[in-house]
């Protein structure tokens, strides 16, 4: 079956995330996550908020995929990730774009190489991506560094690659931990609107922040989470409307 | 126009893209070194095996081509020629001479113990050398029954005692070649899908980061495959010259020790050549089929 056909089951409308009942507990013991219920509807934008420690990281990770729950069920555009072959992971985290807080930038690869390399896993031809990959980069104000190597960019120069290789493949869900964390106010503004603009343009975003002005400005749904377990849920998906 | 000319210098720019998975020269020199040598050994052996089956071959057709009759007994040169002439008329047979008297005794002097003063008084046997056709079996047995038939009692030495030993032999040499090059193979790899492993779990950040974007475990695998496909050729290269240099070596020297019995049938030959060509091919695909087994068993458990 051609991938770029593969739905895996998912139709456009219902929650594009669902955990029901979802714990995880990690091997030396510790329950990072209990009981943890939702639903993200597609198209929605939201944020994720609690103090450190409160499992953010781990749900985000539920998210992005990097790890299966140890018990409740886990739906991602449909499917149940925690039953999801190895084979279909791929196919689900090309539909996620995601920003890590550290950035998780390849250090031996140039900026224009690490915001390309979804489409080089992908076995995309250079010809068919140079151009957006470029566009991307002058649109987060990088156009001018796009041979440097990461150790030669600030912070936030290196959370505008992390960014742009995110929402370079145009993801369905895109999760960002802490986006505007290393960049200044004016950049931090910038980022939001972007994630604005691809959530206009369908994407469902969450973000995962400490900044509750931003959070309170945006009036969006919000997911709490305190000691490992949610204690604010979205029951709504508005779409942004907030003047940020 | 502006946007073919903008895409043509972006691929001319970025078209040599960057392995997407860090390489460390730290790692690669010293393995690069191991399969080098490795691979050296192997053609080592392979040379030696082919070496040891070239001179088996030659040293027994020598011998399967030629013969000795010892007539006993006989009544003077003009017996022992007149046996010659009946050996010399049967079918197979190439060469039929007389050896003289004198000759006998020197074969008999090449045994080293000074014989001199006692060798007039031995009786020498009075041998007729005869060379055989290639390929003909029945020699032996038609010249028993025509001299016996002629009335002459004869012992006939066709060097069978000779032949089985040497192939034996060759056979036992080819047998630990193979056996070498068949340790080293497996060694080889063994070498190589460690070093993949270690490569894949030092950079687990990194392999991390490519399975989040989408990658397959086939793509991270092939990543690793393309890496070790060329150490494996490399090393193959450095390892074929090595053990080209290491023959020449080892030819010359035996070229200058050479004895008689030797010197007519070249250890190594041109054709042999095909050994030290392929090996670098060998080596990059046996490295990046080992590497890529690997590494799919390692992605398994990495994340």
């Amino acid at each position: 079956m051609n991938h770029k056909t593969r739905t895996l089951g998912y139709r456009d409308g219902g929650p594009i995330v669902r955990f029901d009942k979802v714990g995880v507990t990690y091997g030396s013991g510790t329950q990072a996550l209990r009981d943890v219920s939702f639903e993200l509807e597609s198209g929605g934008f939201y944020f994720l908020t609690g103090p450190s420690g409160a499992g953010k990281s781990t749900l985000l990770k539920l998210m992005y995929l990097a790890l299966r729950p140890s018990v409740g069920q886990a739906n991602l555009f449909g499917v149940n990730v925690g039953r999801a072959s190895r084979n279909d992971l791929p196919l689900l985290r090309r539909k996620i774009g995601v920003v890590f807080q550290d950035f998780r930038l390849l250090p031996h690869l140039s900026v224009f190489e690490n915001v390309a390399m979804p489409f080089r896993v992908r076995n995309v031809p250079l010809a068919d991506y140079a151009e957006d990959v470029d566009d991307l980069l002058r649109w987060v104000g990088l156009g001018a560094r796009i041979d440097a190597l990461p150790e030669t960019l600030s912070g936030g120069e290196q959370q505008r690659v992390a960014i742009a290789r995110a929402v370079v493949g145009k993801p369905s869900l895109l999760i960002a931990d802490e986006p505007t964390g290393n960049v200044d106010p004016d950049m931090g503004a910038r980022i939001i609107r972007l994630f604005i603009e691809l959530h206009k343009l369908g994407a469902t975003v969450v973000i995962a922040t400490h900044d509750l002005d931003l959070v309170r400005r945006s009036g969006a749904p919000v997911l709490r989470l305190e000691a490992g377990e949610l204690t604010q849920a979205p029951n709504s998906s508005p779409l942004m409307k907030a003047n940020l | 126009m502006i946007n073919a000319l903008k895409l043509l210098w972006v691929r001319f720019t970025h078209e040599s893209q960057s392995a997407l998975l860090p390489t460390d020269s730290r790692q690669v020199r010293p393995l690069t070194i191991v399969v080098a040598i490795m691979c050296a050994l192997g053609c080592l052996a392979g040379l030696g095996a082919s070496a040891g089956f070239r001179a088996a071959s030659t040293w027994t057709s020598d011998l399967k081509s030629a013969m000795s009759i010892i007539v006993q007994s006989p009544r003077g040169d003009e017996d022992l020629e007149r046996a010659a002439l009946i050996v010399g008329r049967i079918e197979g047979v190439t060469r039929s001479e007389t050896m003289s008297r004198e000759r006998a005794k020197e074969l008999l002097r090449n045994y080293g113990t000074d014989l001199s003063t006692t060798l007039d008084a031995l009786p020498v046997p009075r041998l007729i050398e005869v060379g055989v056709m290639s390929g003909q079996t029945t020699v032996k047995e038609d010249i028993e029954k025509e001299l016996t038939a002629a009335g002459f009692k004869i012992v006939v030495d066709d060097h069978s005692r000779f032949t089985g030993e040497i192939l034996r032999t060759s056979t036992m040499v080819r047998i630990l070649a193979m056996m070498a090059l068949l340790s080293l193979v497996v060694a080889a790899l063994a070498t190589i899908a460690f070093a993949a492993r270690a490569a894949l779990e030092t950079r687990r950040e990194a392999v991390h980061i490519l399975h989040l974007v989408g990658a397959k475990d086939a793509f991270v695998a092939r990543e690793v495959q393309k890496r070790f496909l060329r150490l494996g050729f490399v090393a193959g290269l450095w390892g074929a010259n090595a053990a080209g240099i290491i023959a020449l070596l080892g030819l010359t020297v035996f070229a200058f020790g050479a004895s008689d019995f030797t010197s007519g049938s070249p250890l190594v030959s041109w054709t042999d050549l095909w050994i030290l060509l392929v090996a670098p091919f060998i080596t990059a695909f046996a490295s990046a089929w080992a590497a890529e087994v690997a590494a799919r068993a390692t992605l398994r458990d990495l994340v």
